[in-house]
């Protein structure tokens, strides 16, 4: 299978394919960042399932569809560049400290926060949806995919339907949203 | 804001406007009303994917904790030969119990009634690249009965050759240098490939069961064997195999 049937059969969420890409690649990541950045076995471990995860997303998002290179050679570009960021992070730190002490982020990090809890609100309310329209925001929201691709996938009687369910859906979710929000004003 | 229109700015948001619509709500954007409401789908939108790429998280994760533990399942060869210096003390030490080497010659026995290098050789496209060059050579030094270059060979165009048939071969190789710890190794990368034809992944497994019984380990020889026992071209000679071993 070339590289760009194996992207289009993950985007199509193919489990076996995810699986045995995902093993393919492991043990030769893992020895090649042991050889190239003197990794330990549980570093490689960790860099290659957020390789793997980041290229995953960009798959299932339709952001990724096709590639010139092999999926190896995408995957471990993708392993450089979060070792690269993870470098980056431990030697910024000591220096973000500091200017943590000039300068106030402390309202910044405060709306930071209140936004993550905003996100993680959306996200245990989708977790109470019935799997077809969980599955039917995800299509759209996430995965990026039309209206007619999921009213057929889905077995809606067209994408008009489709869409109507996910406009209740979504206004749904904003009130909830809304409401927390007055919630936390009344505070 | 009525309901309506909410309605309408998620259609325009979705790109589902008539062009007259479209201009309608492009007029309001700056209403502070419209801004709350695109923030908060904004908001509702990040929550969405966010949820999606934490699922893809979790399918990585469980997907890690697998392969870790068919690792923990495969030991390595450091690990055999551990075991196999370990083993050797106790023999030493007690006296040599004579079902185990019953058992050991038995598999010995049948390793060497049905094992045999591959007959034909090749089969892959060729290109220009690197492992090109150095295929033809592996081939021969296979063909020549020169395992310990052939292996040399094929580990080399394994790194520039991503395809099954060359693990297989390096896997066989290693099975015909009396390596069959290595041969393990070599033979379940075959089986990792998404696009491994029908063919090359039951000689895999085919090899794997011999590997395994070579090393005297009968329970991963039976999975592998029992994989192949309704096929045409093992079934006969694996049904023979299971039944010595069972």
């Amino acid at each position: 299978m070339k590289a760009n049937e194996i992207i289009t059969r993950i985007r199509e969420g193919d489990e076996r394919v995810i699986s045995q890409t995902y093993r393919r690649y492991r043990e030769e990541f893992i020895r090649w960042m042991k050889k190239k950045y003197a990794s330990s076995d549980e570093e490689g471990r960790d860099y290659y399932q957020e390789a793997f995860c980041r290229f995953l997303i960009q798959v299932q998002s339709g952001k990724l569809t096709h590639i010139t290179s092999t999926i190896k050679t995408y995957l471990f570009g993708i392993g450089r560049n979060v070792f690269g960021e993870q470098q980056r992070k431990n030697t910024r730190f000591d220096r973000e400290i500091d200017e943590e002490k000039i300068a106030d982020h402390y309202e910044l990090k405060l709306q930071k926060e209140e936004k993550e809890i905003e996100y993680q609100l959306i996200e245990s309310n989708l977790e109470k949806l019935d799997k077809k329209t969980q599955d039917l925001i995800l299509m759209f929201y996430y995965q990026n995919r039309s209206m007619e691709y999921i009213a057929e996938k889905l077995n809606y009687k067209n994408a008009a339907s489709a869409k109507n369910q996910k406009y209740k859906c979504i206004i749904k979710l904003r009130k909830t949203l809304e409401s927390y929000k007055i919630r936390r004003a009344g505070r | 804001m009525k309901e309506i229109d909410h309605i309408l700015i998620q259609r325009y948001l979705d790109g589902d406007l008539t062009e007259k619509e479209k201009v309608e709500v492009e007029s309001q954007l700056h209403l502070p009303s419209i801004q709350e409401y695109l923030e908060a789908h904004q908001t509702v939108t990040k929550g969405i994917q966010q949820y999606g790429e934490a699922q893809a998280r979790r399918q990585v994760q469980q997907l890690e904790a697998e392969a870790v533990q068919e690792e923990t399942n495969v030991p390595s060869t450091t690990k055999w030969l551990l075991r196999g210096v370990a083993a050797s003390l106790l023999l030493l030490m007690v006296a040599f119990p004579l079902y185990w080497f019953q058992d050991e010659q038995r598999n010995g026995r049948i390793f060497n009634e049905h094992y045999q290098a591959y007959q034909a050789l090749g089969g892959a496209t060729r290109g220009e690249s690197d492992a090109d060059l150095l295929l033809p050579q592996a081939f021969t030094a296979y063909h020549e009965q020169d395992y310990a270059q052939a292996i040399e060979l094929f580990i080399e165009v394994s790194t520039q050759e991503d395809r099954p048939y060359v693990w297989l071969y390096l896997g066989n190789a290693y099975l015909s240098n009396e390596q069959p710890a290595e041969a393990v190794k070599a033979l379940q990368r075959v089986l990792e490939y998404p696009d491994v034809n029908r063919k090359t992944e039951l000689r895999a497994h085919w090899d794997l069961g011999l590997a395994y019984l070579k090393l005297n380990n009968e329970d991963s020889a039976r999975r592998h064997f029992e994989i192949l026992q309704d096929t045409e071209d093992y079934g006969e000679r694996v049904q023979k195999i299971l039944q010595s071993i069972y």
